[in-house]
């Protein structure tokens, strides 16, 4: 994993400041935000009517009710920053069964490495029941189909699959670097991007999201993570492929994958970097992709720092925030997506 | 042994004001005429020439992250970017994720100056152009950090910025090649001739290679320019020096 030449930046979720403004929806569409102060939220996710969130600030799954009240359930999962300086905890949960599965990241740098770090874990409403799989890097995101269990690795570059009792495992798919031409570096650095030779970076997959017999990926893009450098690809869920499918290229920062009732794709992009001031404030996006046309559709925009989105029942959509903030986006009438 | 010989190096270095900075003195350089430029690296390292050098004073070791908390609390200027990370954050590792802006402010807090390119090359390379520090013996593990991988292993990125005597200049300073990019003072320039417009007066030099530098990248009269607002890199830092220029 060598890195670009010259300066580099390690992180890839440095936590940032709050977002300067409310994010603007698409016509059709209304938004709400409510703040859990202190939290710095990643995974969403349903249980009946109330809606799940890991926070990776204390390590704790929380479960909201329609009241709006957070209410922290299961075991306090390791948390804290990990070797490149990102919060790590409790990535992403599910609902499973009679309990939850949880992605957990990397070990907290400040802590000794224990089974429940960088591993799929069932847990139940006090403790962890089970360590699934503790072979990962950075188990990302995941998504179960029948009984096999598809984990994004973001630092192993990968998409590993396995059955839901931890045996069986492959790896479906490792990533190669994504390449950019020096050219578009130039303003960075002219001594080491000023020529025409092309520069790698990291894929770093991040999100996972299961449709029509394929496995479709979010590929954030490493260091310098240059806007427009992000893209979705799709993998055959069953046996094995040495080619990743493009669905969507052009992407800033693509965080997360999704589709929604209509089997329409959404998109989140966590933002554009800027070099001197990092992850711009109010610049992650939520697009709807066409899968067969291409056209993409912003529903909302104005986002800061967003890691994970939810498809609702009424058509809308919850997305979390590292700086703790639960955005709805509820259709209001017919949409009317801006492009 | 070497180790032994080597740390009484850094002892009989000439410390010239122990006061500008706690722990890291500045070593006098002194004045003459000195190898600038490399006719043997990049093209823009050429031409290398003869350089009527004045006496300065340098830091013995990059600027380590005790010593810029140090600066922060007293002036509240804003932290290092990397300073509550577990490894690049520890204190007595050389301080990284500073802006140019950042670097030149901690110098100037203690009346100092970052050093120029021609500064930096008369202490990495003596007065005869050595390759490195300690001459022109190859590059190893022993003399300087480089080539390191940022994943995964987390606690083996920089080293500490009192680290590698083998390394060490004729003078007694460490870390000059690898560890961490030095930010310099000077805007990126052709050695002759001007700039082109669009270069000219937008990037300043780092100079050194890094911990994750390749061998290419890891010399003495290397030069990389760099946009002087940046303040994420995991592996730029700096080091001061009192210049009569």
């Amino acid at each position: 994993m060598r890195a670009l030449a010259g300066l580099i930046a390690l992180s890839l979720m440095m936590v940032a400041a709050d977002g300067l403004a409310e994010p603007k929806a698409a016509p059709g569409y209304e938004v709400e935000t409510v703040q859990k102060p202190g939290a710095i939220f990643a995974g969403l996710a349903r249980d009946g009517d109330a809606l799940l969130v890991t926070d990776l600030a204390d390590g704790r799954l929380y479960r909201r009710t329609q009241d709006g009240r957070f209410t922290a359930f299961g075991p306090a999962l390791p948390h804290g920053t990990d070797v490149m300086g990102d919060p790590t905890g409790p990535y992403r949960v599910e609902r499973h069964g009679k309990g939850y599965l949880v992605a957990q990241g990397w070990t907290p740098a400040d802590r000794n490495e224990d089974a429940n770090d960088h591993a799929m874990l069932e847990v139940d409403e006090r403790a962890v029941t089970k360590v699934v799989n503790n072979d990962f890097w950075n188990p990302y995101d995941f998504a179960v189909s029948n009984d096999m269990l598809f984990v994004v690795d973001a630092a192993r570059n990968s998409v590993e699959r396995l059955l839901l009792n931890g045996g069986g495992r492959t790896q479906l798919f490792a990533f190669a670097r994504l390449s950019t031409r020096g050219q578009s570096l130039t303003a960075l650095s002219p001594t080491e991007f000023g020529d025409t030779r092309k520069y790698e970076f990291d894929a770093v997959p991040t999100g996972l999201a299961m449709h029509g017999g394929r496995v479709y990926v979010s590929l954030f893009g490493g260091f310098p993570f240059l806007a427009g450098s992000g893209r979705i690809v799709s993998l055959p869920q069953a046996g094995q492929t040495s080619i990743a499918r493009i669905e969507a290229g052009g992407l800033n920062a693509p965080v997360d994958v999704v589709f929604d009732a209509t089997e329409e794709m959404l998109v989140l992009e966590h933002g554009t970097f800027d070099q001197s001031s990092g992850w711009a404030s109010d610049s992650g996006r939520l697009l709807e992709v066409d899968l067969v046309s291409g056209k993409r559709q912003v529903l909302l925009d104005g986002l800061t720092r967003p890691v994970d989105v939810l498809p609702l029942d009424n058509g809308g959509f919850v997305i979390s925030q590292l700086d703790g903030k639960l955005v709805f986006l509820r259709q209001t009438g017919p949409a009317q997506p801006h492009p | 042994m070497l180790l032994a010989v080597a740390s009484l190096m850094w002892a009989g270095a000439a410390a010239a004001d122990d006061d500008a900075i706690a722990d890291n003195p500045l070593v006098e350089i002194p004045g003459g005429p000195f190898v600038f430029g490399n006719d043997m690296g990049n093209e823009n390292e050429r031409p290398q020439h003869i350089v009527e050098g004045q006496a300065f004073a340098m830091n013995q070791t990059e600027i380590t992250n005790a010593q810029y908390r140090r600066f922060v609390t007293a002036t509240g200027h804003r932290t290092a970017f990397y300073d509550r990370h577990p490894a690049l954050g520890l204190a007595d590792h050389p301080v990284v994720g500073v802006s140019f802006a950042d670097a030149e402010a901690f110098c100037a807090h203690y009346g100092l100056k970052l050093p120029s390119e021609q500064e930096y090359e008369r202490a990495a390379r003596g007065t005869q152009g050595a390759r490195f520090p300690w001459g022109d013996a190859p590059v190893d593990a022993a003399r300087a950090n480089y080539g390191r991988d940022t994943c995964c292993g987390g606690d083996d990125i920089t080293a500490p910025a009192r680290s590698l005597p083998q390394g060490a200049s004729k003078e007694g300073l460490l870390n000059l090649v690898g560890n961490v990019w030095e930010w310099t003072r000077d805007f990126y320039a052709p050695y002759s001739g001007e700039a082109p417009p669009e270069i000219g007066g937008k990037y300043r030099v780092l100079r050194g290679g890094a911990w994750n530098s390749d061998p290419a990248r890891l010399s003495a009269t290397y030069r990389l320019a760099y946009d002087p607002d940046f303040r994420f890199a995991a592996n730029g830092g700096f080091r001061c020096v009192r210049s009569p220029d």
